[in-house]
């Protein structure tokens, strides 16, 4: 459910403390996440930590893979996403150079076998 | 609830411990240009390259005395990328990949390899942020690999080749054999990525649609629920975790 903005929660219900917890895994402190991983569970129930944890964690994966594999943006996100980049700082990635709005080459072009 | 991967009473849903399950019988099969023991040293690797103290990103893990053994059964470059995939996924440009492609590994062995660097680190991240053991890799199956390439896959829109059958459908309910179906052309490209090599694409779409958001509802209403979680909290569950990790994407 959608909150109001201006808080720490940045409009969603347990936000500051799911931000924390994705901040936890992307680190290497394990005493960090064992704190926050309590946190969850103590605010949000078991399950929540459970789906949070694997968001995250997919996330892990999708983020090595499309950077990876210079993942171009859909057209959608093109269209949402240079006002979004510009409030997270994602224009400063190196991914940001290499993820083009998607793009076509000639058919046959680098082909294969 | 428990499942068998896990020993804990934290209630997994059957479908991550379905997924993870297959994903790890997965990592250690004869793969499709990897070997099931070269996939099952991938596996070791990750894991060596995540407990280690990190090497700054320009450091190749491969130049540094005595890290890589003589006997190490991974060519030195796929070592360097595995440790830089997992413990620099911020530094990933074109002109590092076209540095190791073709010149050092076919774009079939890179794609392949980036894959099970991925699924690992994911599938390890899931145990250790909920305060897990980490899942043991099973000794390599016997086999060889397929060394086949989808046809017509081609250079188009990624740096790696992708297949025109990666257009199809991508629900996981559907992926059963990966044939039959229904082109889908707004399909992301984020689920084209790894279509050069099929088996690798199914995984991860196992694990999307089990771990994120099932049967391939990415669009679906904002104001739904997925799982425990509200869509809201999902979605800015994974842009942080991307910003964490500076994915444009």
């Amino acid at each position: 459910m959608l909150k109001g903005a201006g808080n720490g929660d940045g409009g969603v219900e347990h936000g500051e403390l799911l931000v924390r917890l994705c901040e936890a895994m992307v680190g290497r402190d394990q005493q960090v996440l064992a704190e926050v991983r309590d946190e969850v569970r103590s605010a949000m129930g078991a399950e929540v930590l459970v789906d949070a944890v694997g968001v995250s964690a997919l996330f892990h994966l999708m983020n090595r893979v499309t950077n990876g594999t210079g993942t171009p943006l859909d057209p959608m996100l093109a269209q949402l996403g240079p006002p979004i980049a510009a409030q997270f700082g994602a224009d400063s990635y190196r991914s940001s150079r290499d993820t083009s709005v998607e793009r076509a080459e000639a058919p046959g072009e680098h082909r294969l076998g | 609830m428990t499942t068998p991967l896990y020993d804990t009473p934290l209630p997994i849903r059957a479908e991550i411990g379905e997924a993870q399950a297959a994903a790890v019988r997965h990592w250690s099969a004869p793969g499709t240009w990897w070997t099931a023991a070269e996939r099952v040293a991938i596996v070791e690797e990750v894991r060596r390259a995540r407990g280690a103290d990190e090497l700054p990103p320009w450091t190749a893990p491969s130049s540094v005395p005595g890290l890589v053994g003589d006997h190490h059964p991974l060519p030195a470059f796929a070592v360097d990328v595995i440790w830089r995939v997992t413990n620099h996924v911020t530094t990933l440009t074109r002109e590092w990949y076209g540095a190791l492609v073709p010149a050092a590994l076919s774009a079939g062995h890179y794609v392949e390899l980036l894959s099970l660097v991925a699924q690992v680190n994911m599938v390890d991240r899931f145990a250790d942020g909920l305060g897990l053991g980490r899942i043991e890799v099973g000794p390599a199956a016997p086999g060889e690999p397929t060394r086949t390439t989808p046809d017509g896959a081609a250079v188009t829109t990624h740096w790696v080749p992708t297949a025109p059958d990666a257009a199809a459908g991508w629900r996981p309910a559907e992926q059963a054999g990966n044939t039959g179906l229904e082109p889908q052309p707004e399909v992301p490209n984020v689920l084209k990525a790894l279509s050069l090599v099929p088996p690798e694409r199914n995984i991860q779409m196992a694990l999307i649609g089990s771990h994120y958001v099932p049967g391939g509802a990415l669009s679906d209403d904002i104001g739904n629920d997925v799982w425990s979680l509200q869509r809201t909290q999902m979605e800015l569950i994974g842009a942080i975790t991307s910003a964490g990790n500076e994915c444009f994407y």
